[in-house]
């Protein structure tokens, strides 16, 4: 297994609070890897430990030598609760701030960008709404058009917080549908993830977080019941079965 | 009318005071995106302890009042600056919510600003040229000079280059700061950038709109032109736009009536803006939408 | 009485009201409404006088209130609106309002009491020499006897609805469903705070209203967790403020407002420095605490994973992990046997109680 994202020993605390504690995973390349855990196991804070945004008290995260050859090295797409709706900007400016991060400095999105930026509008199939106001859009809308903005950057891996939080069926399938292509194209992806029923079908493999590392590999013999419960307790066993 | 055009005064306040409306009309689109439209007004409050500092260090110094721009304005950017770090200070380190850590630097820096302000007018013997200071509460576009008018102009462009100059970096840390820290972007500095921009969009503009009324010229003119438009660049060009001509409005009308204070001439003309904005603005005016629904 | 010592009680009663009444704004998250407030009274007090012509009817009181009133039901009209941003919402509708006033005294009434100095000033100097006489007595210095009044009204409102406020601005979902009525409930507070600012303004002018009715609540929330607390060390605090500025004023002969709003402030900042617990001393101190704390469980969760070699993979410089180690072995956490570090059973024994 060839390995995109590997922490080791990794250690972050808010506090005298542990957040993540001594977590040693490795995230396999070419692979979607759901992280899952209950609230406050650290699962965004991981995410952020690998963007290094957050201080790590201890170890360290290392990123596949490949990655970052193209653009930046991580894209990432935060939860859509953050940011503010009636900012004036347009779903086309929003996908291009994917491109700043390579920009140099005094230079502006030229032609090129805006080509990207309309190229993977295409691909979440937002091209009509380019020219909308963010705020006009519906969750899922705003949600495939935070997914454009990470493939502008040409990551090669992408992080994303809870993407499919407060969106409705219809979006949630076709965002996978845009992941799984996306990483049947050679690319890596890692979603906080909280919704267990549907671990099964979207990830390769899957990280069972409580703040130290519960389980990590292969989905179908990582998330077994024993894992489930050993990171959720007893309660966890209701939260995978399927409702009809 | 020629005549008054001709007279020299009329020139260098009008100018003035349009420069100073276009540049805080557009970095008060920042602090108004930011939600920092509060922090403004307690920055331009604060000033006034750094405008009173600095006339009366110089007088220390150099035993002659001087109250030209180039004296006040640095005193003016430390104070303003000084109460927005307090602040910081205070709300990251306690449970103070922000409004009330605003509130609190309000006290001490325009209480203690205030009480210079006046045992300084009192002072005997007295102050050479301090009679003007109080100008500085409510605005006195008439006393700009055209020495002022060079330090106006030239801060208020450097302001304006710095913004063009990192304009998509300081778009998405005015948008989404989490992103911009995540796509590697320098946060930390662009913060303080932000800041100062802010900062200096305020101070350019005490003398002729007064430490009152400032947050007024800053965020009125940004939260009309976000009315009109969902573009940031076509918010800035447009909320510069209402702002030099409220500013120059007002200053104009202040300069022509006698001892009638700038500021509050500029804020009744952008107040009445703001207002014929959210009510008639296509889209979201109040009155588009009334109709809108009744449809 | 002498004339400073009356300006003395003035300043105190004046701030004890604005005290109480900030205190219900802090909780309420609403402090820089007062900021609001104290500008936009002034259109109402100046319509008043331009109508009536008399410093001491009671309509200036009753309009300058109506005026804040005003002015907070524009704000929130402007924010149901969910055009603007709250913030620039207030900001723009009291500044506007204020300088309408500001147009109004200087257009009307340039040579009379409404000079621009008074209106971020005061008359708080001059406050003792305009008397209350009613039937030939001698009540005392007007706004001291409007000010207690005004003080009375507050405590008063503030003991008999103490229940209603604190439900009401905690959780007004939930107060609703006890069916008292938050939005009444806010809009009466609202109203005696409006009421307190126009009655405080002749004496205190703008600065010291927002800095009586802001500073000394909130240091008081960094001593006490509790409304009714709150609300007396804020009155204690706010009375200390009058009497420290007050002094000042005096030292350098000028009107006592801004002394005493810098020295509130001052107050507050001494209070944030050194409050136990929750002054940035204690939390420094916290932190310096809880970063040993959490520096001695990785090192425990690191040598027990994997030696003293995995103690080398926590980022803090060397010198404090062998500090850090050297305190585990003194407490008994750690000890060393054959050059290898190992975590004692009273060692693990924390690190598992840490986890849990």
């Amino acid at each position: 297994m060839e390995v995109a994202i590997e922490t080791r020993q990794l250690t972050v605390a808010y506090g005298a609070q542990p957040a993540l504690w001594n977590v040693d995973v490795r995230i396999p390349l070419l692979k979607m890897t759901g992280i899952v855990g209950p609230n406050g196991a650290g699962k965004s804070t991981l995410l952020k430990a690998i963007l290094g945004t957050v201080p790590r008290l201890s170890g360290e995260v290392v990123l596949h030598r490949d990655a970052g050859r193209n653009g930046t090295a991580v894209g990432y797409v935060p939860q859509r609760n953050a940011v503010d709706w009636d900012f004036p900007i347009t779903v086309f400016d929003l996908v291009t701030m994917g491109t700043y991060g390579r920009l140099r400095w005094f230079q502006r999105p030229g032609k090129r960008e805006r080509e990207e930026a309309r190229e993977a509008l295409a691909q979440v199939r937002m091209e009509e709404f380019a020219d909308r106001q963010i705020g006009e859009l519906s969750g899922g809308q705003q949600q495939r058009v935070f997914l454009a903005r990470a493939l502008v950057q040409q990551a090669s891996i992408y992080l994303m917080d809870e993407p499919f939080a407060s969106v409705d069926a219809k979006t949630e399938n076709m965002l996978i549908d845009v992941l799984h292509r996306l990483r049947d194209e050679g690319n890596t992806i890692v979603l906080v993830h909280h919704d267990l029923t549907t671990v099964a079908d979207y990830f390769d493999h899957v990280v069972l977080l409580n703040r130290k590392l519960v389980a990590s590999g292969a989905t179908a013999t990582t998330f077994t019941p024993e894992n489930v419960e050993h990171a959720y307790g007893v309660a966890g066993q209701h939260l995978v079965q399927r409702h009809p | 009318m020629s005549e008054f055009w001709s007279d020299y005064t009329v020139r260098v306040v009008f100018a003035g005071s349009a420069m100073v409306g276009a540049v805080s009309g557009a970095l008060g689109c920042f602090a108004y995106l930011r939600r920092q439209s509060l922090v403004g007004d307690v920055v331009a409050h604060s000033s006034l302890l750094g405008i009173v500092l600095a006339f009366w260090s110089v007088y220390l110094v150099t035993g002659a009042g001087d109250k030209s721009l180039y004296v006040l304005i640095p005193g003016a950017v430390a104070a303003g600056l000084a109460s927005l770090l307090l602040t910081r200070l205070v709300t990251r380190n306690s449970r103070i919510k922000e409004d009330a850590g605003l509130g609190v630097m309000l006290a001490v820096f325009f209480g203690t600003g205030m009480m210079l302000l006046r045992w300084l007018q009192r002072a005997q013997p007295p102050v050479p040229g301090r009679s003007g200071l109080d100008d500085y509460l409510f605005g006195m576009a008439a006393a700009t000079t055209s020495k002022d008018l060079w330090m106006i102009g030239s801060l208020g462009a450097a302001a304006i280059l710095t913004m063009l100059v990192n304009w998509s970096r300081l778009k998405v840390l005015a948008f989404d700061p989490e992103y911009a820290a995540g796509i590697g972007l320098p946060v930390r500095w662009l913060e303080v950038l932000l800041l100062s921009l802010m900062v200096v969009g305020i101070v350019i503009g005490l003398q002729i709109a007064g430490v009152v009324l400032m947050i007024s010229l800053l965020v009125a003119p940004a939260a009309s032109a976000r009315q009109w438009t969902s573009r940031l660049g076509r918010m800035v060009t447009l909320a510069s736009v209402l702002g030099a001509a409220c500013a120059s409005g007002g200053a104009l009308i202040s300069a022509t009536s006698r001892n009638l204070p700038t500021g509050p001439a500029i804020v009744v003309l952008v107040t009445l803006t703001f207002v014929v904005s959210i009510l008639f603005a296509p889209n979201r005016g109040l009155l588009f939408r009334r109709r809108h629904l009744a449809d | 009485m002498p004339t400073e010592l009356w300006t003395l009680a003035i300043a105190t009663v004046t701030s004890v009201t604005c005290a109480l009444c900030g205190s219900l704004l802090l909780v309420a998250r609403k402090s820089m409404v007062s900021e609001g407030l104290s500008h936009a009274v002034l259109p109402g007090l100046v319509l008043a006088f331009v109508l009536v012509r008399d410093y001491n009817s009671p309509w200036l009181i009753l309009s300058a209130a109506a005026s804040g009133m005003v002015m907070v039901w524009l704000t929130q009209l402007v924010q149901r609106s969910g055009l603007v941003d709250d913030d620039a919402g207030l900001g723009i509708v009291f500044a506007g309002m204020f300088s309408v006033g500001i147009l109004l005294v200087t257009a009307n009434l340039r040579n009379t009491h409404f000079h621009a100095d008074c209106i971020v000033d005061g008359n708080l100097a001059l406050a003792p020499l305009d008397r209350l006489e009613i039937g030939g007595t001698d009540w005392g210095p007007r706004s001291w006897v409007v000010m207690c009044v005004m003080l009375f009204v507050v405590t008063t409102f503030v003991v008999v609805a103490f229940k209603e406020l604190r439900a009401g601005i905690f959780d007004p979902t939930l107060a609703r469903r006890f069916g008292l009525r938050p939005a009444l409930l806010q809009f009466v507070w609202l109203g005696i705070v409006s009421t307190t600012t126009v009655a405080a303004f002749n004496v205190a002018g703008s600065i010291l209203i927002v800095a009586l009715m802001i500073a000394p609540p909130a240091a008081a929330c960094l001593l006490t967790d509790r409304l009714d607390r709150l609300m007396v060390v804020a009155s204690l605090v706010a009375v200390a403020g009058s009497i420290g500025g007050f002094q000042v004023a005096v030292l350098i002969d000028v009107s006592p407002t801004g002394p005493i709003a810098s020295f509130a402030g001052l107050l507050f900042l001494l209070v944030f420095a050194f409050a136990p617990r929750r002054g940035l001393v204690a939390k420094w101190w916290e932190r310096v605490q809880h970063r040993a704390e959490i520096g001695e469980l990785l090192v425990l969760e690191m040598v027990s994973t994997g030696g003293r070699e995995a103690v080398d993979t926590i980022v803090a410089p060397p010198a404090e992990r062998v500090r850090t180690i050297a305190r585990l072995m003194a407490g008994g956490h750690l000890h060393e046997s054959n050059g290898e570090l190992q975590v004692t059973p009273a060692g693990e024994e924390r690190l598992a109680a840490a986890l849990r």
